[in-house]
């Protein structure tokens, strides 16, 4: 009962935001509520007779934690979790605020989470998870986190506090740095992607490089063993199934393979690969990672870029070379510097740049010689402008844009019905 | 032709530094004007840039870039090395950039305070050339600041790519590196997105 007040005045704090701001009415409430009434959290997540599951890492967490949620749904499991992005404390809290009863109870058998690296590392110090998922180390926020090395160590803290199982990237040095400086992690197991995939990729899965003697690779558990375009053939458990993702690009297939292995863990003897492949497969992409929606009564592609690593392996991945491309950088960049680590090889052309950030990103463009077609700062307008465009002749018109575009178009288009924000 | 030597160019790059490289020798380009960016990617190849500076008739341009504390581990070994061609890059005429950490390693700071933020900085230029402002992202604060010059070298806690929204900073080390001969030739379009890009970095656009 002791919550009650609190939850009562968050509820009243979303509805009259959502009664000013279409799709809005997420963030605030969350914070009052974590202000107070800041144990809430801890009791709720506490709460779930199979524990918590955290999803971290740099990249990858919404699509990872969705996959992973449908897979334990599809096993019959009741789930609570977190809207994509929304994976901060804050973020935790609006949750509870939208999916428990007045007493801050909710009913769930497990609670999978997608974490932030510096959240996770906060929240796991109060409730501990009984599996942690780890997907990679990036060279990304150093604004906030200044140093990969610190982001390894706090996801290492994370790691460490799984009481029952924890996951790592085999493909990534520096989860071979924690697992071999925290020998005592408990049921460590691994997923990855075989050699020959991964040469596939021009610059690789993009994690942060140690500069350190290479550490033998473990032993993958799960594994992508083959890649046909959106089809790719996966072992997991010594068993072998096919899935089709809904999004290209190897990374989106390292987050399945993570899910996959996640899920083999959390669910145990229960858990039916072939059942878990199809549900991936039937799975719409997370909003904007690489997804084709229609507008206008036209398809168009999303693509969501959110640091060095997710800007370069999305790049690499505009294999048809659209015809009409959109860019859209916002205010969530703070310092654009990592604009400029990264190889802008497969972009040929900008027909309209926008977004907050849209002055940093012509400078960039200008030097790398990308024609940009017009500089539009004012969002909606550029909206506008590249949707009045005439259909493309090859190809869809695409859309890169960062979190926070992503938020102001998804409001300005119309995506703001509850599947959509929860996508 | 002009060169821009860049030491452990795949090292030094954490916050896109590489692009100051980049910026000059578009800059240059666009004045008509011929330079390369070379990579040195081993000590050998220090010792030998820094024997070669003064035998090459034009100056040369040294870039140092920030990079994470793994890669300054991994660099450590060459420090001697560095600080030896910085003094040949020097004493040859030419001029630099030694960005965030390299700065913070080849000359120790202490007193650090967590920043995270745009900063512009009035700076002096070196032989009496005037006063300029630079626009740089720092994370941190220090008692030494946020500039140094060591000749025509200059010791930067701005990290990232500085000459980008820097453009007066950009033409001082043209100029250097052409005994005055540049010409700035630059499109309006990029100093209209380069004024821009500088007031949304100082907070002046909503």
């Amino acid at each position: 009962m002791r919550f009650l007040p609190a939850l009562l005045l968050g509820r009243l704090a979303r509805f009259f935001i959502r009664q000013i701001r279409k799709g809005g009415g997420s963030a605030l409430p969350g914070l009052i509520l974590s202000k107070i009434a800041p144990g809430l959290l801890y009791k709720t997540l506490g709460s779930f007779a199979e524990g918590l599951v955290v999803v971290t890492g740099s990249a990858g967490k919404s699509t990872t934690t969705k996959m992973l949620v449908a897979i334990a749904r599809a096993h019959g499991k009741t789930v609570f979790t977190n809207p994509s992005t929304a994976n901060i404390l804050q973020g935790f809290y609006s949750a509870i605020i939208e999916q428990s009863n007045l007493l801050g109870q909710i009913s769930a058998d497990i609670a999978i989470l997608e974490m932030d690296e510096g959240h996770a590392a906060a929240l796991t110090k109060k409730v501990k998870p009984k599996t942690v998922a780890v997907l990679n180390v990036m060279e990304d926020q150093l604004d906030r986190f200044v140093d990969p090395g610190l982001v390894r160590e706090t996801l290492a803290s994370v790691a460490a506090r799984a009481s029952e199982n924890v996951v790592l990237n085999a493909d990534d040095e520096n989860m071979r740095i924690i697992a071999e400086r925290n020998p005592n992690l408990i049921g460590l197991t691994w997923f990855g992607v075989s050699q020959s995939v991964l040469a596939t990729q021009r610059n690789g899965l993009g994690t942060a490089p140690t500069y350190l003697p290479s550490i033998v690779r473990s032993a993958t558990s799960s594994e992508i063993t083959k890649k046909f375009g959106l089809v790719h053939t996966v072992t997991v458990g010594g068993q072998q199934a096919s899935i089709e993702l809904a999004s290209r690009g190897l990374h989106f297939a390292v987050d399945a393979v993570c899910a996959l292995e996640t899920g083999r863990k959390v669910l145990g003897s229960h858990f039916d690969l072939q059942l878990a492949a199809r549900t991936i497969s039937e799975l719409p992409p997370v909003f904007a990672r690489g997804e084709v929606v229609e507008i206008n009564g036209e398809p168009v592609e999303l693509v969501l870029v959110q640091n060095p690593g997710s800007m370069q392996l999305n790049i690499d991945n505009l294999t048809t070379n659209p015809e009409q491309i959109m860019v859209a950088i916002g205010r969530d960049v703070h310092d654009p510097s990592w604009l400029w680590t990264v190889d802008y090889e497969g972009l040929s052309h900008v027909d309209i740049l926008t977004g907050y950030n849209a002055a940093e990103a012509a400078i960039l463009f200008a030097y790398n010689d990308i024609p940009v077609s017009e500089i539009e700062y004012d969002l909606e307008i550029a909206i506008n402008k590249f949707f009045s465009l005439p259909r493309p002749a090859i190809g869809t018109k695409t859309v890169l844009f960062s979190a926070d575009a992503m938020r102001r178009m998804r409001r300005a288009l119309g995506f703001w019905s509850p599947d959509e924000v929860q996508r | 032709m002009i060169e821009i030597l860049v030491p452990f160019s795949d090292r030094l790059n954490l916050n896109g530094d590489l692009a100051n490289g980049l910026i000059l020798t578009k800059r240059l380009a666009w004045a008509g004007i011929d330079s390369r960016i070379i990579p040195l990617s081993s000590i050998d190849e220090i010792i030998r840039a820094s024997a070669k500076c003064s035998l090459l008739s034009d100056n040369s341009f040294l870039l140092l870039g920030h990079g994470s504390k793994a890669a300054m581990e991994s660099i450590s070994e060459a420090k001697g090395e560095l600080v030896d061609l910085i003094s040949a890059v020097k004493s040859s005429g030419g001029a630099g950039l030694v960005v965030g950490s390299s700065y913070e390693w080849l000359v120790p700071h202490a007193s650090k305070e967590r920043l995270s933020e745009f900063v512009e900085s009035d700076l002096n230029l070196p032989d009496s050339k005037g006063k300029i402002s630079a626009v740089g992202y720092v994370n941190s604060a220090s008692a030494l600041g946020n500039m140094l010059w060591d000749g025509k070298i200059l010791f930067t806690r701005f990290h990232g790519p500085i000459l980008a929204k820097s453009p007066d900073l950009a033409d001082f080390f043209c100029e250097v590196l052409t005994n005055g001969k540049y010409v700035a030739k630059v499109d309006s379009k990029l100093v209209d997105a380069i004024n821009e890009a500088k007031a949304v970095a100082l907070g002046k656009r909503d």
